[in-house]
């Protein structure tokens, strides 16, 4: 069954020119269209092969406006990342801040980070015991011993002159330097050289020049309202996105020399910073939030239902526990493999190939017998050691393709019982489609099971939902692409029968540009995965993770001109990233008119 | 099963608290009352407990004396045996004599606030008299909290402003992850693991460290910094700093005010984290503490959504397969009535705890005023019947009494029955507990609502039956 829908669709001549809309929908109807190779799908379009070779120009990005940009604040990994890297101290512990509010799921989005009380007190007492943390053994930073050695005011001096510089992403000026230097100077006199390193670090830190991503751009080569920002600024966009860290030396390097103004030199840098393992964090994390991947955790399960021998369900260590530690690690691996290997969306949507372990491997319906596994541990909320042996497996290609039939979607959008059409379906539609459904009318009528005898199976339970003229409006947009998803339960597995009764994993895709029937969740997984549509809203979330910030109408030409070169070179992922670091929103700021 | 083991074991029990040293009054912090009552040492604090699915209208609402739904009357529940109560209020039966009950509000600004978005709606209304601010197609809370009101007239500038907690990470629906707002479209988020709460208040380090000394000019240069930047930015950019600013310098009285409170015997720090029941118990404790310290004088609690297992319900999701069904299938009505009733134990709960402080000649209920509101009025997306429960105080309101009002406001919104009128706006009760807080309120952001037929609905003014 898979077989024959994959080569289907991937046959189709969808990459080849303009004429790309609908190709997909149009392809339905061809069954000649099938089994002329794989090629096909991959062929047109590949000049960005991420080696930093070949035709790398940002060519049609470099004159598209964008929306005025809003201050960011760091999240807490990246104010972690930082401070490991400018202290080389991997084991540092971190800050540790309240929750960020989500917006489309992403928990940077700088409209809604607004400091509040207990942030600004968590930095203040995070970074004083951190600050205590690294003088108890301070590293190279500090240009000499932790107690100031035999010219602790030169030494103090120095050390915060060139750690300011790097702590503010730019050379101080010398009234910054003065600043800092006579701050020390003051808590030397009163406390001496340890203690008063410790409150000039934390003063540092606490500045917004730390904190904030504070640009004022390059105001003398301003064009109309576009200011271009300064190598520094630049510099500190791109690791802050690509990293979630502060700039490198390289790339420090560039930045003094006045080289980053030219996009040729971005993207090089750009792709070379993909190719860091660095980048893998960042990338990692931007798709977890875009897939709520971290929902897995939150989520209610009934032991009863589907861990009915264990009496330890919920345990530290239990087997539900173990569940979900299982589901974030199979996730990640995933998400690295398909970006940093085969690195299309198209992959991360349609591949078979993935991991599991030997809680997952029966849900799934794998054997992982005989294959070569990863041993991992790790502790629960930090406490409670557990340890995993994931393996690298391939999927039956009639039960799952890609991302969407992976427990980690499949189980958190499913209520403890019973999986949710209306939460796959929902999720589909607003993450991948970029589609957000309409509310539901102010009247909703409960699912009014009386005209229906017992419900036979969980989808009877929701068809009412579309057979209420009420509902039927949205629902159909809805349940048409959560009802295939029907052949998985809550935890994902795949089931031919619920309840006694066959699966009916039939629906319809709407509003897409490879609309039509769609039978089982392989199918629409398949059928996204080379869907204009959903590579569109994929350029659309990157942009959003960006720019900390919804889009904006005036954004509008950017995107468009992003998903162009995202949809014609073949969805590649690693390029479109250098795509958006190289392009005009990414390098100017648009200063709104006053 | 672990919940009653870490019941018995950890924070639980009534008898707990002493045995955590939080009963004794050495703990007490004399003289700080500025804002209290005349005659009373004790500061007035104030906690907001919200609840998610508001009730089931028919197990709310009680009338004993057969005064009539088309009424407005008030009853003293003293007279009021414990099968009087509703079974949704059963559990404050024993707290008849400090609390009062309301039955008859409506969140009738919320209803006329746009549409759809019942939830994120009532949300945004119910603490907040204010309409709604809509950011990107959605509504989201558009003036302060009720909490945050008063902790603006009664927060200790050296302490912790207010406490924001969650048990299992509440049920706000607006997507934020909160239900308490600072201001408009400016969410508070919430402790959630009581370790993290107990690491708050009692993980500071002491005031006799040098560097914990000088925070208070590390907080100064800081300060200056974001002043000399702020000052080059876009107006934007410069009002995200200077609120950033203004934190750090209100961070610099509570640092220094902080460090030197005692706390006495510090409750234990919970040991897991997770447990519907024992978090909220951890919660509890360590909150009855840090307001018995004065560490903060403002705290919410805004609860989670109950699982089946809490109610003795069958696997499921309650939202989705009970709540909607309140009013077509009475098992869903009874499902819902013990979601009512488990949370009216658990306000029971927190009023027990602060009642078990003795303080200024009584207890420290009588220096807190406890309210319990919630989101829609029912968990059929109605939002009339809008319930709410207030207790403590000392004398600031008229407890001991149930209030009804009759359906007076013409607006004609989503109801079961389809009656085209709803209760009093429910503003009136939000002026009154502020009002009774000491600070006099004569209206919320909304001050009135177009009704169906055209006539004004007034939202101003207080209520005469819960002041005195």
């Amino acid at each position: 069954m898979g077989q024959s829908s994959t080569a289907l669709v991937r046959s189709c001549p969808r990459r080849a020119h303009g004429l790309l809309l609908g190709a997909g929908l149009l392809c339905l109807g061809l069954t000649g269209c099938r089994d002329d190779g794989a090629e096909a799908g991959m062929s047109a379009g590949d000049t960005d092969d991420g080696d930093g070779g070949g035709d790398d120009s940002s060519g049609e990005l470099g004159d598209v406006n964008a929306a005025p940009p809003v201050l960011h604040r760091l999240t807490e990994v990246q104010i972690n990342n930082s401070l490991r890297a400018l202290f080389d101290a991997p084991n540092l512990s971190g800050v540790s801040l309240p929750p960020d509010f989500e917006v489309h799921g992403f928990s940077n989005n700088a409209s809604v980070r607004t400091a509040t009380p207990y942030l600004v007190e968590s930095l203040q007492r995070d970074f004083q015991r951190l600050t205590g943390e690294l003088m108890a053994e301070p590293g190279a930073w500090l240009s000499c011993s932790a107690t100031g050695g035999d010219d602790p005011l030169g030494c103090g001096h120095t050390t915060l002159a060139t750690l300011g510089s790097r702590i503010f992403r730019r050379p101080m000026s010398t009234d910054e330097t003065q600043w800092i230097q006579g701050l020390f100077d003051t808590w030397y006199a009163d406390v001496g050289f340890d203690a008063a390193m410790q409150l000039s670090l934390q003063t540092l830190l606490q500045s917004p020049d730390f904190l904030y991503l504070v640009e004022y751009g390059d105001a003398e080569r301003a064009q109309g309202s576009v200011v271009p920002l300064t190598d520094w600024e630049i510099a500190a966009r791109m690791s802050y996105f690509l990293w979630n860290s502060t700039p490198d030396a390289p790339l420090r390097e560039l930045a003094a020399a006045g080289s980053l103004q030219d996009p040729a030199v971005v993207r090089e840098q750009a792709r070379r910073m993909i190719r860091d393992a660095r980048s893998r964090g960042a990338v990692l994390e931007f798709h977890r939030q875009w897939f709520d991947a971290d929902e897995i955790q939150n989520i209610t399960i009934d032991p009863l239902t589907y861990f009915p021998d264990s009496d330890d369900e919920e345990d530290p260590g239990g087997v539900i526990a173990l569940f979900r530690v299982s589901l974030e690690h199979e996730f990640n691996r995933f998400i690295l493999d398909t970006v940093f290997g085969q690195g299309t969306l198209e992959a991360m949507l349609s591949s078979r190939q993935g991991w599991a372990s030997d809680i997952t491997s029966g849900f799934y319906g794998v054997s992982v017998e005989g294959l070569p596994g990863d041993r991992v541990t790790g502790r629960f909320g930090g406490i409670d050691e557990y340890e995993l042996t994931l393996y690298p497996v391939t999927f039956p290609a009639d039960e799952r393709a890609g991302f969407l039939t992976s427990s980690t979607f499949l189980a958190s959008h499913a209520h403890p019982v019973y999986p949710s059409p209306v939460l796959r379906g929902v999720f589909i539609r607003e993450r991948l489609l970029c589609q957000p459904t309409p509310v539901p009318p102010d009247d909703v009528p409960s699912l009014d099971e009386g005209e229906m005898a017992e419900p036979k199976t969980n989808r009877d339970r929701y068809s009412a939902h579309s057979s209420n003229p009420a509902c039927s409006g949205c629902h159909q947009a809805i349940d048409g692409l959560g009802f295939p998803f029907e052949h998985y339960d809550s935890m994902g597995q795949f089931r031919m029968q619920d309840n006694g009764h066959p699966v009916d994993g039939s629906g319809e895709l709407f509003g897409t540009d490879v609309d039509g029937a769609v039978n089982g969740g392989v199918d629409v997984a398949e059928r996204l995965a080379i869907s204009r549509t959903a590579h569109d809203c994929a350029v659309t979330q990157w942009y959003r993770y960006a720019m900390h910030r919804d889009e904006a109408p005036e954004d509008e030409r950017a995107i468009a001109a992003l998903a162009e070169r995202f949809w014609s070179g073949g969805g590649e992922i690693p390029n479109l990233l250098v795509d958006i670091v190289s392009s005009q929103a990414f390098l100017t700021r648009s200063e709104s008119v006053q | 099963m672990n919940r009653r083991k870490f019941l018995q074991s950890g924070l639980g029990g009534l008898g707990s608290l002493a045995a955590l040293g939080l009963g004794g009054s050495s703990l007490l912090m004399p003289s700080l009352g500025r804002n209290a009552r005349a005659g009373s040492d004790a500061p007035l604090r104030f906690v907001l407990f919200y609840t998610a699915q508001g009730t089931v209208p028919s197990r709310w609402r009680v009338d004993p004396e057969g005064n009539g739904a088309g009424n407005d009357w008030v009853s003293e529940l003293a007279g009021w045996s414990e099968t009087d109560f509703s079974p949704m209020l059963r559990p404050l039966h024993a707290w008849r004599d400090r609390v009062s009950v309301f039955d008859g509000l409506g969140l009738v600004s919320a209803e006329a606030d746009g549409s759809g978005f019942r939830h994120e709606r009532a949300q945004a209304h119910s603490i907040t008299g204010a309409d709604a601010v809509w950011v990107g197609g959605f509504p989201y809370a558009g003036a302060p909290t009720i909490d945050q009101l008063v902790a603006e007239s009664i927060a200790r500038a050296d302490r912790y402003r207010s406490i924001e907690l969650s048990v299992s990470n509440g049920l706000a629906y607006d997507g934020y992850g909160s239900v308490i707002y600072r201001g408009a479209n400016q969410a508070l988020p919430a402790i959630d693991d009581p370790r993290v709460f107990w690491d708050r208040l009692f993980g500071l380090t002491n005031a006799d460290d040098p560097i914990t000394a000088r925070q208070g000019s590390v907080m100064d240069a800081v300060s200056e910094r974001y002043a000399s930047v702020s000052g080059r930015l876009s107006a934007e950019d410069r009002q995200k700093l200077e609120v950033h600013q203004q934190l750090v310098r209100s961070l610099e009285q509570q640092i220094v005010g902080l460090a030197g409170a005692s706390c006495g015997n510090e409750p234990a720090r919970a040991q897991q984290y997770g447990d519907y029941d024992a978090d909220f118990e951890a919660h509890v404790g360590l909150m009855t503490a840090a307001l018995s310290c004065d560490l903060t004088r403002v705290a919410s609690i805004q609860m989670g959504q109950l699982s089946p297992d809490q109610l003795g319900a069958p696997a499921g999701d309650v939202h989705a397969e009970y709540a909607h069904g309140i009013y077509d299938d009475p098992a869903a009505a009874d499902v819902m009535t013990e979601y009512g009733r488990v949370h009216a134990q658990h306000f029971a709960r927190i009023l027990s705890m602060l009642d078990s402080i003795p303080e200024a000649g009584g207890t420290m209920l009588d220096n807190t005023v406890v309210l319990w509101m919630s989101e829609m009025a029912d968990s059929w997306h109605g939002f009339d019947t809008y319930p709410a429960v207030i207790a403590g105080g000392g004398g600031r309101f008229r407890l001991g009494r149930h209030i009804h009002y009759a359906r007076t406001s013409p607006y004609d919104g989503l109801s079961y029955d389809k009656d085209n009128r709803m209760g009093i706006p429910h503003q009136k009760l939000l002026s009154s507990v502020l009002t009774g807080m000491g600070i006099p309120t004569d209206s919320m952001p909304v001050k009135s609502v177009t009704g169906s037929d055209g006539s004004s609905i007034d939202c101003t003014g207080t209520l005469a039956e819960l002041l005195p």
